[in-house]
């Protein structure tokens, strides 16, 4: 892999490369559209918005890391993830919040996957339900919302602005063949276990609890990490 | 998320623009209970320029209708497309709430 920085001063990519054992770019602007290793992992730091966090998920970039400070490097957890998966976007939590990066992970998806319109709306509804959970109940440890919760809201912005909950990461992944996608979305909370009722929840008429049925409606498969913090989401390709 | 009120002659609609999820639950309850205070016997929340809809906006949705249910008003909902019309397909709203094209 090619580590290139986006607003972070080179010698710092080079340090983080070496330390990984991967080789740096100073820029990605020599790099050619048609480059074919689709090995470029984009690293940045501070909230980027919407549309430059598009960019940097483009063609040739595999993915896109969001580091805390300039004294980072790469983790075990990031390394793996960039390693084992076609693309990957890993954030804080509050780039997660302020930034719909379901909606910039599934762009970037679609722009390598040809996928029917029907299965792209699923798909970026998918993804965006396991990062709101990912989010909420995994690293903001907040149980629930909706009317038993009114100032969940209130909760989730002081969370949000509390580094030791801000910092932690959100990783959306995906790889593909001919026959299946799958997304993997993982965070960094405490473990979440799967609410023995949510089947049920469709009709209750409650508040909250619809993610993890709208995942299992509108995706073709998924399964729950034994840890309780990463899902992984099935689509066919056909 | 943007939000924008017209008001009719019994009724209140209530324009929902963008993307309509998680991070919009503070500003669209506060929309709500002013819309509700109105007294109005018909509420409509137009959806026709929402793009996205997460399982939080339904969970929103369904606070309003409740909320205007307790004052004795109606809460429609008009104009899903795309993924909107999808996501409220699958959760069923259809058999909660008045719905129009």
């Amino acid at each position: 892999m090619r580590l290139v920085g986006e607003g972070i001063n080179p010698k710092t990519v080079k340090r983080i490369a070496l330390q990984g054992g991967f080789s740096s770019l100073d820029t990605i602007e020599n790099v050619e559209q048609d480059d074919d290793l689709n090995d470029i992992v984009v690293l940045f730091i501070g909230t980027l918005d919407e549309n430059h966090l598009l960019m940097e998920l483009k063609k040739p970039r595999k993915a896109c890391v969001e580091l805390v400070s300039e004294y980072d490097d790469l983790s075990e957890k990031d390394i793996a993830f960039l390693t084992a998966n076609d693309l990957t976007l890993a954030v804080r939590t509050e780039t997660a919040v302020k930034v719909p990066i379901s909606h910039v992970f599934a762009t970037a998806i679609l722009e390598r996957l040809k996928v029917s319109q029907d299965q792209a709306i699923d798909l970026e509804t998918v993804l965006h339900e396991a990062i709101f959970n990912a989010i909420l109940h995994g690293n903001l440890e907040i149980e629930s919302h909706g009317e038993d919760a009114p100032n969940y809201f209130q909760l989730l912005e002081e969370k949000v602005s509390n580094p030791s909950f801000g910092n932690r990461k959100i990783y959306a992944s995906a790889k593909w063949d001919h026959e299946e996608l799958l997304i993997t979305v993982c965070d960094e909370g405490k473990g979440f276990s799967l609410n023995q009722d949510f089947y049920k929840d469709i009709m209750s008429e409650g508040y909250s609890g619809r993610g993890l049925y709208l995942i299992q409606a509108l995706s073709d498969s998924f399964t729950l990490g034994k840890d309780g913090r990463s899902i992984e989401m099935r689509f066919r390709r056909s | 998320m943007q939000f924008e009120l017209k008001s009719a002659a019994n009724s209140q609609e209530l324009w929902l623009t963008g993307r309509f999820t998680f991070t919009d639950y503070a500003s669209f309850r506060k929309l709500v209970g002013e819309v509700v205070e109105t007294r109005v016997p018909k509420i409509v929340v137009d959806l026709s320029r929402v793009d996205f809809m997460d399982s939080a906006a339904l969970g929103m949705l369904l606070l309003a209708r409740d909320e205007a249910s307790r004052r004795n008003q109606s809460l429609i909902l008009r104009g899903a497309k795309g993924q909107v019309k999808r996501v409220l397909e699958v959760a069923r709203f259809d058999s909660m709430f008045v719905m129009e094209n």
